[in-house]
């Protein structure tokens, strides 16, 4: 009843609207679309469904990326302070000199050095070394009275009186 | 016979939303109300935005967005309703988004759709759609939806005034202009057939 007056007032107003009213206005659609439909937005529903199940996951990222730097900045702090310490022994090693290095400086050097450090030096160098075997002190702890009482007098011969009035 | 029919159809709504308020059967309410309400939507839709593969992309927004958001439904207008004012804010949306994307004249486009029509010596099924569809084309968004909702879909007043949540009388005039607007239109077009 309602929409034989509906389509009364129609005519009334929009004769050409009314007119194509009466006709087939809707285009024809592809075979089963409806039923094809309802399986792709159940399909895109699963899809997103899975994806915001991915973003839950890429949400918690933050504090496993924060983490993540953390410990890259631990690690390389690490190596860092390794290698700073390691090159410090290194450097400590190649400057170390060999006492033939430290020689030869020296003796370039000579002039520039105070006397007096390096006579104090050289004493202390002098009384850590041992020149002579220390059982071999008396050179003539082998020798006889007598063949040296022998030796003195052939020398004593082989000089004529003027050089040893001299010496005496 | 139509009494008969609006009362199959609010069983059927009753059903769906039981179906829809159970975790369990929630995917078998989902399918019971696109087998129920999909192809009115598609229309309903189509007359807004025009083409199929336009009126599919915004249809299947349209589903999906009711699925995501069918627990916020409080029953406070028919589920028809609710998901008639879903779809066409979709199809606005979308709308818009194209206006924004084309550059063209549509000035311009209106007076080369004109020339086509001269070319063409009588009017088909889908001729008339296409003409329609031109015509609906340079309504403002509110007067574009009331005209498809009223000339097409045969809604009452009441019902739309739930999807769009304006008055009745408001709707009665913007009806009216709309009218007048496409029949106008038409006439115009007459002349080059």
């Amino acid at each position: 009843m309602k929409k034989k007056a509906w389509h009364k007032e129609l005519k009334e107003q929009a004769p050409r609207l009314a007119k194509l009213k009466e006709k087939k206005l809707r285009p024809d659609l592809p075979d089963g679309y409806f039923s094809d439909l309802e399986k792709r937005v159940l399909r895109r529903l699963n899809e997103e469904q899975s994806m915001s199940l991915n973003s839950n996951q890429q949400r918690r990222l933050p504090l496993y990326s924060v983490l993540q730097w953390v410990a890259a900045v631990v690690l390389l702090a690490a190596i860092a302070t390794w290698i700073y310490t390691h090159r410090k022994v290194e450097n400590l090693q190649e400057a170390s000199l060999t006492s033939e290095e430290v020689e030869s400086y020296i003796l370039e050097h000579l002039d520039e050095f105070d006397e007096g450090i390096l006579v104090e030096q050289a004493d202390k160098l002098s009384s850590d070394w041992t020149v002579l075997p220390s059982e071999s002190t008396d050179p003539f702890e082998n020798v006889s009275d007598e063949e040296l009482n022998g030796y003195l007098d052939s020398l004593l011969d082989d000089i004529d009186e003027t050089t040893l009035e001299n010496l005496l | 016979m139509d009494g008969s029919k609006n009362r199959q159809d609010a069983a059927a709504e009753q059903r769906i939303i039981q179906l829809l308020q159970e975790e369990r059967d929630l995917e078998r309410g989902f399918k019971l109300l696109m087998e129920q309400y999909s192809e009115r939507l598609y229309w309903h839709i189509r007359s807004l935005v025009g083409s199929h593969e336009n009126a599919d992309d915004v249809l299947q927004n349209t589903l999906i967005k009711v699925f995501k958001s069918i627990s916020g439904f409080k029953q406070q207008s028919k589920l028809y309703t609710w998901l008639y004012r879903i779809a066409t804010n979709e199809a606005l949306t979308f709308l818009k988004k194209e206006q924004r994307r084309q550059t063209e004249d549509l000035e311009g486009e209106g007076k080369n759709h004109l020339y086509s029509l001269r070319a063409e010596a009588s009017l088909d099924g889908q001729r008339i759609w296409d003409l329609l569809q031109q015509a609906v084309s340079t309504l403002p968004d509110k007067q574009k939806t009331v005209f498809v909702l009223r000339y097409f879909e045969e809604m009452s007043y009441r019902d739309i005034s739930e999807i769009l949540g304006t008055s009745e009388g408001g709707l009665k005039a913007s009806f009216h202009h709309a009218l007048k607007k496409v029949e106008s239109y038409l006439s115009q077009v007459e002349m080059y057939i």
